[in-house]
């Protein structure tokens, strides 16, 4: 009965040691291992500049915001960036209400995600 | 299942086509961690059904999942441990009261400095001083009861969007 979470895997035109990962579904207690997981090995193997993009990302809780804030401190030892695109209103809420939009980069879509990353 | 000639109320509101408040749902699941998305989705619904707006029903499924998973995390001690959730809903708030088996003493004490020091306004780190805090954030209310057996009650009122202020981020 776990929440369900799908990632899908992307290069970025253009930029090496890139990728975009989308996120579709909630993230939540019942899923982060399996997305810990992946996103951990992608920095891992050398992919330190992330772009999640939110756009089908319904739901988020405090679990799922600590793991943003953990892949954003780990890409940013590796020398990278965890950028979020596209993120929708009530998940931004969450954020702000933490007070964690100044920790995590936040962009309003894509593109302009795209154009920051070095 | 009452019968209705207004089709497009019975499209909307198909089992709950006049609403009387104040009126309970109780729900009782296992403590497991898988369980906590299907409750809060429910909770969702049911406001959703009882008029309440969707945003009012995201935030109130963000607090039941923060809740349920202290509860789960921190009030189950055995394999066979239940939590009960009552929902208590109203024409301008809902009341959740979460029941749990009991954590071990320092669970215990974990919570209750968590519970403590997001009064006191200061920051806590923990994953469940986080969780506590946003569940603050959203309501208008939160007690933590824990009796003399420690069994640990939750209780958090929220009110609807038009009677309460704007959220403000925490700094």
């Amino acid at each position: 009965m776990e929440s369900q979470i799908e990632l899908s895997f992307e290069d970025i035109r253009g930029k090496q040691c890139a990728k975009l990962i989308r996120f579709i579904g909630d993230l939540d207690a019942t899923n982060i291992e399996f997305v810990l997981e992946k996103v951990c090995n992608l920095i891992n193997e050398g992919i330190v500049n992330i772009i999640a993009d939110f756009k089908q990302l319904r739901y988020v809780n405090s679990t799922g915001l600590g793991i943003l804030l953990h892949f954003s401190k780990t890409a940013r030892e590796k020398g990278g960036c965890f950028k979020i695109a596209n993120i929708n209103e009530n998940v931004y809420e969450i954020i702000e209400i933490i007070g964690a939009t100044t920790l995590l980069e936040i962009y309003d879509d894509l593109d302009e995600a795209t154009a920051a990353l070095t | 299942m009452a019968k209705t000639e207004d089709n497009n109320e019975k499209k909307v509101f198909p089992y709950c086509r006049k609403i009387s408040f104040p009126f309970s749902v109780n729900v009782r699941f296992p403590g497991d961690l898988d369980y906590i998305p299907a409750v809060r989705k429910f909770v969702s619904e049911l406001l959703q059904v009882s008029n309440f707006s969707s945003k009012f029903a995201y935030r109130s499924e963000i607090i039941v999942d923060e809740i349920c998973n202290n509860a789960v995390a921190y009030g189950c001690r055995t394999d066979d441990a239940q939590i009960e959730l009552v929902n208590s809903i109203f024409d301008d708030r809902i009341e959740f009261t979460i029941r749990d088996q009991g954590g071990t003493k320092d669970n215990l004490r974990r919570l209750k400095t968590a519970v403590k020091t997001d009064a006191d306004g200061k920051k806590e780190q923990t994953q469940q001083g986080l969780g506590l805090e946003i569940v603050r954030m959203l309501s208008e209310r939160l007690d933590v009861v824990i009796d003399e057996e420690n069994l640990t009650s939750v209780h958090v009122v929220r009110k609807r969007e038009d009677d309460r202020e704007e959220l403000r981020p925490s700094n």
